[in-house]
């Protein structure tokens, strides 16, 4: 089963998408409770921090190439619910400009228990940043800017 | 045959334009697609060597071949999340 394919879900979905320029969290998609029959969630936010190799960071903005990131973003959750079948994911990312302590990326995993839900989670983040095509400019606290360069290889 | 040109991120401001239409000869890679619309610019080499690339919204390698009408997106890799 994919959980964009939940009837519940894809009116929601149809209306914002799961990459938005709108606040996205981790409990918001948590609360949807979409599977009572799982008994482990587990939630993952990315969140922007103040600070990045030495520099105060004051804001981030974040630009996407939008119909590929949104089909990317589903093909990431389909195949890691594959990967781990007991799964059901959701996962958003934020774009636009965002201040510090916001969340820039929220997935929730359910599962019947906690270790494939675990497994899933860190997978299915180490898997955005590194596929879907979204890409961070930071702005500086004195006043300078620069897009952040890859380190994941 | 034309092309459709989309660029992001830092290939974005450094080429001025999001949006860039192109016309290659038949049978051009991607590659060959990036190499165009760089130019002469002196950053070519660079990015050469590490962008990465789509058509029509899927990604693909250097060496997938442009076809008329297609949207080619050249991309710095993802630095999300």
């Amino acid at each position: 089963m994919i959980i964009l394919h939940h009837e519940g879900f894809m009116e929601r979905d149809k209306k914002m998408g799961l990459i938005t320029e709108n606040p996205v969290s981790a409990q918001a998609l948590k609360d949807l409770n979409l599977f009572p029959d799982c008994g482990a969630t587990v939630t993952f936010e990315g969140v922007v921090r103040n600070h990045h190799e030495g520099k105060s960071v004051e804001k981030l903005r974040y630009e996407s190439y939008w119909p590929m990131a949104e089909k990317t973003m589903r093909t990431l959750i389909c195949d890691t619910q594959n990967e781990w079948p007991e799964t059901r994911i959701l996962a958003m990312h934020r774009v636009g400009e965002l201040k510090v302590g916001e969340v820039a990326v929220a997935i929730v995993v359910w599962a019947p228990h906690r270790g494939e839900a675990f497994r899933a989670c860190e997978a299915m983040i180490n898997r955005i940043k590194k596929r879907v095509p979204v890409w961070k400019k930071e702005f500086y606290g004195d006043g300078s800017a620069a897009w952040v360069r890859c380190h994941h290889g | 045959m034309s092309v459709r040109v989309f660029l992001f991120a830092e290939l974005k401001d450094m080429m001025g334009s999001h949006s860039i239409e192109l016309d290659v000869g038949k049978g051009m890679s991607v590659e060959q697609v990036l190499c165009h619309a760089l130019a002469d610019h002196p950053q070519k080499k660079i990015w050469q060597g590490h962008v990465l690339y789509a058509v029509n919204e899927e990604q693909v390698t250097k060496d997938h071949i442009a076809q008329d009408g297609d949207v080619v997106a050249l991309m710095p890799p993802m630095t999300g999340g």
